[in-house]
This record gives structure tokens, sequence and C-alpha cells, in this order.
């Protein structure tokens, strides 16, 4: 099982996100704050017998490095 | 028991590196006071099954401390600290990360389409919603002054083709409501969140329900 579903059916989620797909199947986005990554996913037949999941793909969400450094640096200073 | 006091009490005091002091008291009255001071306190359990008891005075100076209570009864709380942080369950869920937010919406819905997401409660849990939204306008930029009728609502899927609506509202342009009480899904219930085009053209519609789940 594709660890993004293996999330949605443990509810180890924060959000949920769901599009429809041209051809009937659904991508869902799962996110859980501070994990740092998003799981996005095609499925096709969600919930359904013949569930199978198309794409799967994870996504770091961490923000971006200069972001980081800058927010130590503010720190420093007393931020 | 020998005393050497005139009331017949008989004072204890433990002065030592490490104590385990099992203590069983079935008396028919008992004064108990308990004055613990070590460096750190890891788990004080404590399990009072009288029948009735008069006063429970609970002092806790810890910096951070867990205390889970569970009373039978009547249970009068009396917070007299300058400040003290007090969160409502939906509150809570959030801080402690267990809010669940669904969000479902598309493009090109012609008059009459129904979009949706689904979730399937996760087994032993129980799901509780207590907001639910949604917005819908035009695709088209010539149909943006018409009315955008949308509805939405929250339905329970599990039993399909029997269908339960458990909230609903409608509204031009979109809505959103959040309930006085929070609406309740068990483990293994198919929940569906929906939104429905009622204008007469072709929109974009999202939907929203907000919960946490336990």
């Amino acid at each position: 099982m594709e660890t993004g579903l293996a999330k949605l059916y443990t509810g180890d989620f924060n959000t949920m996100n769901q599009e429809p797909g041209p051809d009937g199947t659904v991508v869902i986005t799962l996110s859980k704050r501070g994990e740092g990554k998003t799981y996005r996913f095609r499925v096709r037949d969600l919930y359904g017998k013949d569930e199978e999941v198309l794409e799967h793909e994870v996504i770091s969400t961490k923000p971006p490095k200069h972001l980081v450094k800058r927010m130590k640096e503010a720190k420093k200073h007393g931020g | 028991m020998p005393t050497d006091h005139p009331d017949g009490t008989f004072p204890v005091a433990l002065i030592m590196a490490d104590i385990m002091m099992p203590v069983d008291i079935q008396a028919q009255y008992v004064t108990l006071a308990i004055d613990i001071k070590t460096q750190t306190l890891s788990q004080v359990n404590i399990n009072i099954a009288a029948q009735t008891l008069g006063n429970l005075n609970v002092n806790i100076a810890a910096s951070a401390i867990t205390m889970n209570v569970a009373v039978t009864g009547t249970a009068n709380i009396n917070i007299t600290a300058q400040s003290v942080g007090i969160y409502l369950q939906p509150e809570w869920a959030a801080k402690i990360g267990i809010d669940k937010n669904f969000y479902a919406a598309a493009s090109g819905q012609a008059s009459g389409d129904m979009h949706y997401g689904s979730y399937t409660v996760t087994g032993g849990k129980t799901l509780y919603l207590n907001t639910l939204s949604f917005l819908i306008h035009a695709d088209s930029d010539a149909d943006r002054d018409l009315p955008q009728i949308g509805h939405a609502d929250l339905v329970d899927y599990t039993d399909y083709p029997t269908v339960v609506v458990l909230a609903a509202i409608g509204g031009n342009g979109g809505g959103g409501i959040s309930f006085t009480k929070p609406i309740t899904l068990a483990g293994g219930r198919v929940l569906r969140y929906r939104v429905l085009n009622y204008s007469n053209h072709t929109c974009t519609m999202g939907v929203c329900a907000f919960g946490y789940e336990i």
C-alpha cells in the first residue's frame, strides 16, 4: 500500500483536498502539520472494491532554506 | 501501637533517598496530608472510591503538566490563577494535531452538477464535524453578474442508496455554518461533503468541512 493511501486509512493527516480527474479518478492531497511532507496521489475507485493508486508522490513542504536561515538570524537579534 | 503523643496520634517522618511506601487505608475517617517536594515526580495515581468525598484540594505548581481527571457526578472547578488556558475540544484538537480539514473543489461544473469529497472515518475513532462551508462562482465572465446559487451538505453515505443528510446550507456565492453541537460519525462510516450547482450556468464550486477525529 502506498504511504499516502495508508495515511488516509489511518487518519494520519490534518488536511485533505480532493480534486476530480477527467477520467473519474480522484487526486487526493494529504498533509499533516509539522511533518514537512505532503502526499499527493491519484486513485481510481476510491473506497471501492477495485481501488487502485495510479500515481503517488511525496512533496517536501519544508520552508525554503533561505527563510529558515533568516528566521534564525531574526531570533539572534531578539525577534 | 505505642504512641508518645497525648492525643493518640502517631507522626511519621521519613528521610530517605528513595521511598516506596504502599499505603492501604480502610479507616472510616481519615485526614491525610501529603507534601511531596521531590525534584521530579513522574507519576501520581490517586483513586478515590469513597462513597462521599467532602473536599479535595490539589495544588499543582509544575511548569507543565498533563492532568487527566475522570469524574462521575458533578465536578466544580474554581480557577483563581491570574492566567490559565482553557481549550474547548475543537481548539484542543487543533493544538494537539488531531483536527481534520476536508476540502474538495472543481471548475467546469454545469448547472445541476454535484461535486464532492469522501472520507471513511478511521476504525475505532469518531469523527466530529463542527463547520461546513462552500463557495460557488461563475466560470465565465459573462455570467458573473448572475446569481450563483449553490447548496452544500454533509451526508452519511455508508448505506448508499440510503443517504442520511447530516447538515445542509444554501446560498448565493457561498456560505458557511458552525454547528453548536458537532455532527458525529463513527469509525468505518463514509462521509461525503457535497456541493451542488443550482445556478443556470457553469461554475467553479468548493466545499469545506472542518472537525476532529478522536
